[in-house]
């Protein structure tokens, strides 16, 4: 029924880079995570943890802390190349960055009420800065300081400011600028020999205590008015490396670097009783390295760590319902597809932060039945490892059907190559002068004679190539102006639409051949996470975050009948239910029915033809219909066919000649490329 | 063995019809069974009329009472005084002398008082006794226990060590109470019987008193027969102490009355309804083994009532008191147990299995009314005589004798016939010193070969022998060491080296004692003796040469232990010191013989922990010249590469290793401080280092090669690149 030979690819060898900060704005619902190689991203929470947008790394900045301001619509960061940073959401780069003159910067801290950010320094100096509409206005040092200061945080009030530094910890006056206490913290030796206790993390409550949480593992409860000792919790062995607090104040969450989170919660303690206090509720243990940030939303608890893992673990009790939505979800992937494919050449391109690598697929004249191994007659082949150029990390990269076109861009760089191959040779050529646009997702035409660049608000850049050269024709405009960066692109194989679709769920159909507007989808609510055009009847099928399948006809302007049906009847509660976003799709041209769709867990192939399951039967069944017979199967098959051989699928596309590619991404490859963590003993080892 | 002979009707009954049944079911039936005079006689009070003397063979009616004169309890004999004693309606005592017609109203009248009487009025049976020529009465003692408000009690009269005893249980809802009356002592002890777990009723139990102890056997009416022991010396404990129950037998079915009867120490009977068949049945059990040994059913016209007396065992029915004689040999089980006359020495293991091959179709089927045991008797006369001839014939004949038990065809009674033959002929052997069958013997023990064959468990046997780390346990059949203790023991005795071989060979579970000592005086017999013995070298020729004895292992057997004796010259006087201790283990250091003689020791089954102290007891000579031969078998092994030498013992390298370790472990801090043994453990620990070396390195090998080969076979898609092919339905 859909037989395939199988590319089943194992050697894209991408690590996630290590989670260095994250911080949850409660007002958009939104996290935005800082990765150790510079990048910035943002999960949209209620969209189904959607990985909305990425803002690229940069080596010459690294991140040590991120903050929201403004309501959750700007995001800051400041690093060790002490600068401070706003991004530009919109456009997904910097918008500007601002040298605060103190060194590398530590931490940095908004105000509750969003007027003044708060950065503290390696020379031991806290700046505030206030916010304005456009930038930030350096406005004030507080008491200079000997030591280097490693993390800040502001009194609910905004009154004061509390910062922690190595065995000490101080109390600012926001107004005056005064430094009010220094808390010294126990240096009481530890099996022999003084041990410098660094506080990695501090927090305020609005009642005037100050937490700590330090490299001797003690969270250490201190009074903000004298500056007394008031509890001291010996949570782990190791550094308790950060803190969150719960906006409500009845619950932290300590992230320590065994890779155990621990959650304490303010309760009394005796039922009936108004007296409350700190108990370590549960330990969590998601993850095998440090954990570098945690972060509390009022639902889950957010951590992530040097593993690059990003884990929300939903608090039961804050659970209206005790169903999917309180399950834990675990984000490994990046939900955009970091591989392309030129089909008729079989080639894939891989794309890494700092370099692209091209290879060429294997061979196999062989053929089998279901679950047999090909023997390769031509083995696959690295034909050529394209560095970036300057320290700006790649965003993102195509190659043409073809495959004789390459194109990748930086932040602020659009690079285009052209590939020549003859015999076992290749040569690679860049072409000068490409038209410098800010380049968010290309695209080749099908016929390679075009590169489409999305870009901010919505446009898209036609750039006409040709024999070595290349030159900007048109932009095609969106029909309404929005502020929405271009988020995902597909063209149908005639050549003659685009559709661009943008974060917002705005999906707008373009005629290429003509330049011109065609027409938009309606607006969904959630938004799309794959989009591809059929390759013969031109229906758009749009995949969103929350796991709907939409097909859209162009022809006709409106959904298809079967995407009618679909929403009338609707999808099956475990395909709803899954955990990762649908990230591709594509089309067989031999069997005009089958949509290919996959996620990172499973891989899927829709017939439209067949009805569409309840959710009394098995959603993925296919295990069970093998050993029926032939006409068995005709009646137990439903539209989905689901295997889950392979995983995790980071990208799937079918060839020219019906051969399919899949990339695999063991976790166990990743975790050997991961430094070794934290030794602890184990039970029976 | 026990059977029932054929039954005989010794008397009528008076009451024995049918209505009466039906009327009294419950509370009569016969009186009583009691022995009188003369051994063949036996006293039958009939219920409340008559009382009759019986001779097994033939009857008189003694005494017709007179209607309404009610016996209230059975009529009794007092040995001493030749007189019967009956009671009438609970308060009259009749005494009378002459067994002739007499009127039972004018015989010797003595009324007891009224008070005593009176007391025991409501008993349903009599609690009055008497026994052993003497005559007693515990009104006394009834009376006590009466106020505590008994429902119902049972006595029985015994005696045991010349001294009178009377037993009775009462029950004193909810519990029961066990008594014993000494009239000697004027001693009342109770007991507490434990309850019944399963709430059952106890309904009947018999006694015996066998060394100071009373054993009495209880039937209970969920079919349980249970078994408790009540010490006779007075104990100190106030109140009732309780006894120990414990299981003896489990009748195939619940029974709400009947009767159990002790016939011998390890056989009861039990005379139960049974629910199904509509009838009464009366069957022998063998409470050591919880086999069925006999069973007769009787329609439904008898009072569940049982006696036995001298052999016998007696039974209303119908209309009818019935006679069973029965036989209780000590069974063969019970002769290996030790309880036999010939055989009162410890057994250490003893092969249920190939004994109780037999009795295992015997186990409660009650169904079967032929059971096998019932042929016994009869088959077992042929080898019986043969047996007894054993004991006088001289030694010419023993063999011709022993031969005539491959008569016997079943296995089990073929491998006892062997086993009390051999018992035998030890037993005559310790009698008379200058008597020794070698020829019998070896037959004997060829035999269990035979056994094998014919049951063709010979493989299975071989498979279990092969394996080196089995426990000393009996195989599936085999002959068993302890089938005769003794044998082995006198070979070694003898010096027959032969019988000693063949007895390590046949027997399955040698103690590790003697395991031992046969080692022992297999490495210290005198080079001589080892060649006059007649042995089979075959399993051992492969590996061993025959070209002599080296010097060194023509020890004397009485050579002084330890580190006084003279040194001796350690390696062969032709033979440098110097030269490489390589070319000194190529020799062999026993003689082909001996070789065959020790490897028969090896390879025995044996369990560490016990043979671990025995082995102490070698002497350091012994411990060398065992080790440097340990050594050269683990030598030749090791250059083989095999896990096993050649020959038909298939000694592994394993058994030769467990030996050496074993050796050293005994004899470590001998060997430590003796000069001697200093070039052997100084080249044993060198050979052993080298090997560990060798073998590690050979681990490492095949650790890498291990890698090789799962880098030449592609790991199912668990490379980097692969296609497949997918198909989904």
């Amino acid at each position: 029924m859909g037989e395939f030979k199988v590319h089943r690819i194992r050697f894209f060898d991408y690590v996630p880079s290590g989670v260095r900060c994250m911080a949850y704005s409660d007002q958009t619902d939104r996290l935005a995570v800082a990765r150790n190689d510079g990048s910035v991203e943002i999960y949209n929470f209620s969209a189904n943890y959607y990985q909305e947008k990425i803002i690229p790394g940069d080596d010459r900045r690294s991140t040590e802390s991120v903050c929201w301001a403004a309501a959750g619509e700007r995001l800051f960061s400041a690093g060790l190349n002490g600068e401070i940073i706003e991004y530009d959401l919109n456009k997904l780069c910097v918008k500007y960055s601002l040298d605060a003159f103190g060194g590398p910067i530590w931490g940095i801290a908004a105000n509750p009420s969003n007027t003044h950010l708060a950065v503290c320094c390696e020379d031991g100096s806290v700046k505030l800065f206030s916010i304005t509409p456009e930038k930030i206005i350096f406005e004030k040092i507080l008491d200079r300081q000997k030591d280097r200061i490693l993390c800040l945080a502001w009194h609910p009030s905004g009154s004061q400011i509390v910062t922690g530094s190595v065995n000490v910890i101080k109390v600012f006056n926001v107004s005056s600028g005064h430094l009010l206490h220094t808390l010294k913290l126990d240096l009481r030796s530890v099996s022999g020999r003084k041990r410098k206790s660094i506080v990695w993390s501090v927090a305020v409550l609005s009642c005037g205590e100050i937490i700590s949480a330090d490299s001797t593992g003690k969270l250490q409860f201190w009074e903000i008015k004298n500056g007394t000792l008031l509890r001291t919790y010996n949570v782990a062995s190791c550094d308790l490396l950060c803190l969150a607090v719960a906006k409500t104040e009845d619950s932290l969450l300590v992230g320590t670097a065994q890779g155990v989170i621990f959650q304490f919660q303010h309760l009394a303690i005796q039922a009936g009783k108004p007296e409350q206090q700190w108990i370590c509720t549960k330990p969590f243990r998601y993850h095998t390295h440090d954990v570098r940030a945690v972060a509390h939303s009022s639902t889950a608890l957010i951590s992530g760590g040097v593993d690059g893992h990003i884990v929300s673990r939903p608090l039961m009790e804050k659970m209206q319902t005790k169903s999917y939505e309180a399950a834990l979800r675990k984000i490994t992937f990046p939900h955009r597809h970091l591989i392309s494919c030129a089909q008729a050449s079989r080639l894939l391109l891989f794309q890494f932060p700092e370099h692209l690598e091209l290879w060429r697929l294997g061979q196999t004249n062989e053929s089998g039945i279901d679950g047999d191994l090909l023997n390769v007659s031509q083995e696959e082949e690295l034909l050529l490892q394209l560095k970036r150029k300057g320290s700006e990390c790649i965003r993102c990269s195509t190659i043409s059907h073809c495959g004789s076109w390459l194109s990748y861009a930086t932040t602020s760089r659009l690079f285009l190559h052209r590939l020549h191959y003859d015999n076992n040779n290749i040569s690679i050529t860049r072409v000068p002068k490409v038209p410098q646009t800010g380049a968010l997702q290309l695209l080749f035409s099908p016929d390679a004679k075009r590169l489409y660049v999305g870009s901010e608000g919505g446009r898209v850049h036609v750039l006409e190539l040709s024999e070595g050269a290349c030159q900007h024709r048109h932009t095609l405009e969106p029909p309404a102006v929005s502020s929405h960066p271009v988020h995902l692109l597909a063209a149908s194989s005639d050549g003659s639409l685009l559709a661009v679709a943008s974060a917002n769920s705005q999906i707008d159909v373009f005629n290429v051949k003509e330049l011109k507007y065609e027409c938009s989808v309606p607006q969904y609510s959630s938004p799309p996470t794959a989009i591809s055009i059929h390759p013969s009847i031109n229906d758009l099928v749009i995949a969103h975050a929350d796991q709907q399948v939409l097909e859209f006809s162009i022809a006709k302007k409106q959904y298809t009948d079967w995407s009618r049906k679909v929403l009338q009847y609707g999808l099956h509660r475990d395909w709803v239910e899954r955990d990762t976003p649908i990230t591709g799709i594509a089309f067989n041209p031999s069997r005009p029915d089958h949509i290919l769709m996959h996620d990172n867990y499973m891989f899927c192939v829709l017939d439209k033809s067949l009805p569409l399951p309840d959710d009394k039967t098995a959603l993925v069944n296919q295990k069970s219909l093998k050993q029926l017979s032939e006409s068995a199967r005709r009646s137990h098959a439903h539209a989905f066919k689901i295997t889950r051989k392979f995983q995790p699928l980071l990208f799937m596309d079918l060839l020219d000649d019906g051969e399919l590619v899949l990339v695999e991404r063991p976790l166990t490859d990743i975790l050997t490329r991961l430094p070794p963590p934290m030794k602890q003993k184990k039970f029976a080892t | 063995m026990a059977a029932m002979c054929e039954e005989f009707t010794l008397c009528g009954l008076l009451s024995g019809t049918e209505d009466r049944r039906q009327q009294h079911q419950q509370e009569d039936g016969l009186q009583g069974v009691e022995e009188a005079a003369e051994p063949d006689t036996v006293l039958v009070t009939d219920s409340g009329r008559t009382v009759t003397v019986c001779r097994t063979r033939g009857r008189w009616a003694l005494l017709g009472g007179p209607a309404g004169s009610g016996i209230t309890c059975p009529a009794v004999y007092n040995h001493s005084s030749g007189e019967f004693v009956v009671v009438q309606d609970e308060k009259v005592v009749r005494v009378w002398r002459v067994p002739d017609d007499v009127s039972l109203d004018k015989v010797f009248k003595a009324t007891l008082s009224l008070t005593s009487v009176g007391s025991s009025v409501s008993r349903t049976m009599s609690p009055w006794s008497c026994f052993g020529g003497e005559r007693c009465d515990i009104w006394t003692l009834y009376s006590q226990i009466h106020n505590k408000k008994l429902r119902r009690s049972w006595s029985r009269a015994l005696s045991g060590g010349g001294q009178p005893l009377i037993v009775f249980i009462t029950e004193q809802p909810p519990d029961w109470f066990v008594y014993t009356w000494r009239p000697a002592f004027s001693t009342c002890q109770r007991w507490k019987l434990p309850p019944a777990t399963d709430s059952s009723r106890l309904l009947d139990y018999s006694a015996v008193i066998k060394n100071n102890l009373v054993s009495l056997v209880l039937l209970y009416s969920s079919g349980h027969v249970r078994h408790c022991e009540v010490p006779l010396s007075p104990s100190d404990q106030e109140g009732a102490p309780e006894l120990l129950l414990s299981p003896l037998l489990q009748l195939p079915e619940a029974v709400d009355s009947g009767a159990v009867v002790i016939l011998h120490d390890s056989y009861i009977a039990t005379f139960t309804p049974s629910a199904a068949g509509q009838k009464d049945r009366l069957c022998i059990w063998n409470t050591s083994f919880q086999t069925l040994q006999d069973c007769k059913e009787f329609s439904r016209k008898t009072w569940l009532q049982l006696w036995s007396h001298a052999g016998k065992l007696y039974i209303p029915h119908a209309g009818s008191l019935l006679v069973l004689r029965f036989s209780c040999e000590a069974s063969s089980l019970a002769s290996a147990l030790g309880k036999g006359k010939s055989a009162p020495g410890a057994v250490s293991i003893v092969n249920w299995e190939a004994l109780t091959v037999t009795t295992d179709s015997l186990k409660p089927v009650a169904d079967r009314r032929t059971p096998r045991a019932k042929k016994t008797p009869s088959s077992e006369e042929e080898p019986a005589p043969s047996l007894e001839v054993l004991q006088r014939a001289p030694e010419q004949q023993i063999l011709s004798l022993v031969q005539r038990i491959w008569a016997v065809t079943d296995l089990a009674r073929f491998q006892e016939a062997v086993s009390s033959a051999a018992q035998r002929l030890v037993t005559r052997c310790k009698n008379e010193p200058n008597f020794y069958p070698q020829g019998a013997f070896i037959k004997l023990l060829e035999s269990g070969m035979l056994s094998y064959r014919c049951a063709e468990l010979g493989a299975q046997l071989r498979m279990w022998r092969s394996s080196p780390d089995s426990a000393p346990v009996s195989p599936v059949s085999g002959f068993s060491y302890s089938l005769c203790p003794g044998l082995l023991p006198l070979c070694l005795e003898k010096q027959d080296l032969q019988g000693a071989q063949l007895c390590l060979e046949q027997l399955v579970d040698v103690p590790e004692g003697i395991l031992c000592s046969c080692l022992k005086s297999f490495l210290s017999v005198g080079e001589d003796v080892i060649s006059a013995a007649v042995l089979s070298t075959q399993s051992a020729a492969p590996y061993v040469q025959e070209s002599g004895p080296s010097p060194a292992a023509a020890m004397d057997p009485v050579t002084q232990n330890g580190c006084s004796s003279p040194v001796v010259v350690e390696y062969s006087g032709d033979v440098p010191v110097k030269v490489p201790p390589r070319d000194e283990a190529q020799r062999c250091p026993v003689s082909l013989r001996r070789a065959v003689l020790l490897n028969s020791v090896l390879t025995s089954p044996f369990s560490e922990r016990f043979l671990l102290p025995h082995l102490k007891d070698l002497t350091s000579e012994q411990v060398i010249l065992l080790l440097r031969y340990l050594q050269y078998l683990y030598q030749k092994c090791s250059e083989n590469l095999e896990l096993s030498l050649p020959g038909e013992g298939r000694l592994s390298v394993t058994q030769v290793l467990d030996w050496m370790n074993l050796i050293l472990d005994a004899n470590f801090t001998v060997l430590v401080l003796l000069p001697k043994a200093k070039a052997l453990l100084r080249s044993l620990q060198k050979y052993v280092r080298c090997q560990v070396k060798f073998f590690s390195e050979l681990s490492a090998i095949e650790g890498s090669l291990s890698e090789l080969q799962k880098l030449q076979t592609p790991q199912r898609g668990g490379g980097r690149y692969c296609i497949e092919v997918l198909e989904l339905y």
